[in-house]
């Protein structure tokens, strides 16, 4: 997962591209069977223990999803968690600077 | 006295018009269009579909219509002709191509 | 013996220079020429674009579409195709040899390619290139339009930024490659009936659907490229076929002679540009 937090101001611009297969789970393969889904059912932001950003993904979205929001009420300098969960019960989590001014 | 062609020799000779010229079987139809599309091939303008249509044919002849195999070896025929066409009216002609400003 | 007077020196030399001279064409003038009237074609269409830019494609001559791919710029969906190509690169074959033994400066070589090998008379694509090189480490060839061989060429591009486009056609052999390309880009094709130059020139800036379409200019230039609709890196052979398929023309084998020759053409034409790739596009 990559991570760009930058501050403008009074707001935070977070960028993430998770990579991730993201499978919908009805494809086949050359053979004829189905490939198991395999996708990223949501992604949290935390700042300060405080969400501020949650999304629900699905299997419509794309392979290596990329995500971008901004949030206000943090600085330079401080730390953001981002987390993620997939079907299959696997996840990462990243800690982040946020970098700027 | 000249001998007239008795009435009954044309009737026979009218009647076989249809099986001394027989419309091209749905077999020989796949074997001249398998040609074209190798003559296409060779000139390195094959189209998309030519194989495909050939391989329908084959396949509804073998499920035994007749019919539709003649019509989609019909139709893979033409466009193996006229990529071959173009070929070599492309290969002659090129440069008349060229946009000018 | 008889003395060769000066004149009767002069009148046997002359057919044996004239000769000589019609042997050594100045193949780089013709080429050269060409150049000229392709980029001429396009500066007098798209009269704001600087050289460089049409490096940038659809972005150079939409607005719209621009600010959306500088937005996306800032985080490019390539990123991880050129760091796992990086890895590749790195890693080292089963013999103990990696791809710097035989790609110099640390595989910062996109702008030497594609070129024309006089030895086998033959164009030579960075993606041949890195096959060869895996050849001659007894490594199994990688698949030529996407995978592993996109990202190790999207990781010699990214580190290869900048650098001259500067395809040299100095040779009879490589003219008639150059030539063939030349052929290849401006015969119509297909069930459709239609060329590179049909769209990609004449149609360059118009709409086909909802797309609009790009100059060729500066075409190769950006390559390897992470096509959204691909969902991944690929590469321009790969985007050959796929524009073959689409005039319903049946595609050629990659890096065969035809796509190997018409990258050829295409790089030269480009000529005077600088390498920018990766990049991503629709």
């Amino acid at each position: 997962m990559k991570v760009k937090a930058v501050a403008k101001g009074d707001a935070v611009s977070v960028k993430m591209l998770i990579k991730h297969p993201m499978e919908m789970g009805r494809r086949k393969d050359a053979e004829g069977n189905l490939i198991p889904a395999h996708y990223i059912t949501e992604v949290t932001v935390k700042y300060n223990g405080e969400i501020v950003f949650h999304s629900e993904l699905g299997p419509g979205v794309s392979m290596d999803p990329y995500l971008a929001f901004t949030f206000d009420g943090a600085k330079a300098g401080e730390s953001i968690s981002l987390s993620w969960m997939d079907n299959k019960g696997q996840s990462e989590r990243v800690d982040a600077i946020i970098g700027g001014t | 006295m000249k001998k007239l062609i008795p009435w009954y020799c044309l009737l026979i000779l009218l009647l076989s018009g249809p099986t001394l010229y027989a419309a091209p079987s749905a077999e020989q139809l796949i074997l001249k269009a398998e040609e074209a599309r190798k003559g296409a091939a060779d000139l390195g303008f094959e189209w998309r579909d030519t194989a495909t249509l050939i391989a329908e044919a084959r396949e509804a002849l073998e499920k035994g219509h007749e019919k539709q195999a003649a019509m989609l070896a019909g139709e893979a025929l033409r466009q193996g002709e006229l990529a071959v066409g173009q070929g070599t009216f492309m290969h002659n002609h090129w440069q008349e191509f060229i946009p000018v400003h | 013996m008889k003395k060769i007077s000066q004149s009767r020196m002069f009148l046997l030399l002359l057919p044996i220079t004239m000769l000589w001279s019609c042997q050594t064409k100045d193949y780089s003038a013709l080429v050269n020429k060409d150049i000229e009237e392709f980029r001429a074609y396009f500066t007098e269409r798209f009269p704001e674009v600087e050289l460089d830019d049409f490096a940038d494609g659809v972005y150079a001559i939409d607005d719209n579409a621009r600010e959306q791919w500088l937005a996306m710029e800032d985080f490019p969906p390539y990123s991880i195709a050129v760091e796992e190509g990086q890895a590749l690169f790195e890693n080292s074959f089963s013999n103990g040899k990696t791809y710097t033994d035989c790609f110099p400066e640390g595989g910062a070589v996109r702008h030497n390619y594609p070129y024309f090998d006089e030895q086998r008379n033959m164009v030579v694509t960075l993606e041949m290139a890195i096959n060869e090189c895996r050849s001659a480490n007894g490594e199994p060839p990688l698949e030529y339009k996407k995978g592993d061989i996109a990202k190790i060429s999207s990781y010699m591009a990214y580190i290869s930024r900048g650098k001259p486009v500067e395809v040299k056609v100095s040779s009879q052999g490589a003219y008639e490659a150059y030539l063939k390309g030349k052929e290849f880009f401006y015969a119509k094709r297909g069930q459709l009936n239609m060329s590179c130059a049909g769209c990609h020139m004449r149609y360059s800036g118009r709409r086909l659907r909802s797309e609009v379409i790009s100059p060729a200019l500066g075409h190769p230039v950006h390559f390897p490229v992470f096509r959204l609709k691909w969902g991944e890196i690929g590469t321009l052979q790969r985007r050959y076929a796929g524009c073959n398929r689409n005039i319903g023309a049946k595609p050629l084998a990659i890096q065969g002679e035809e796509y190997r020759n018409l990258e050829f053409f295409q790089t030269v034409m480009s000529n005077g540009m600088h390498f920018n790739g990766p990049a991503s596009r629709k």
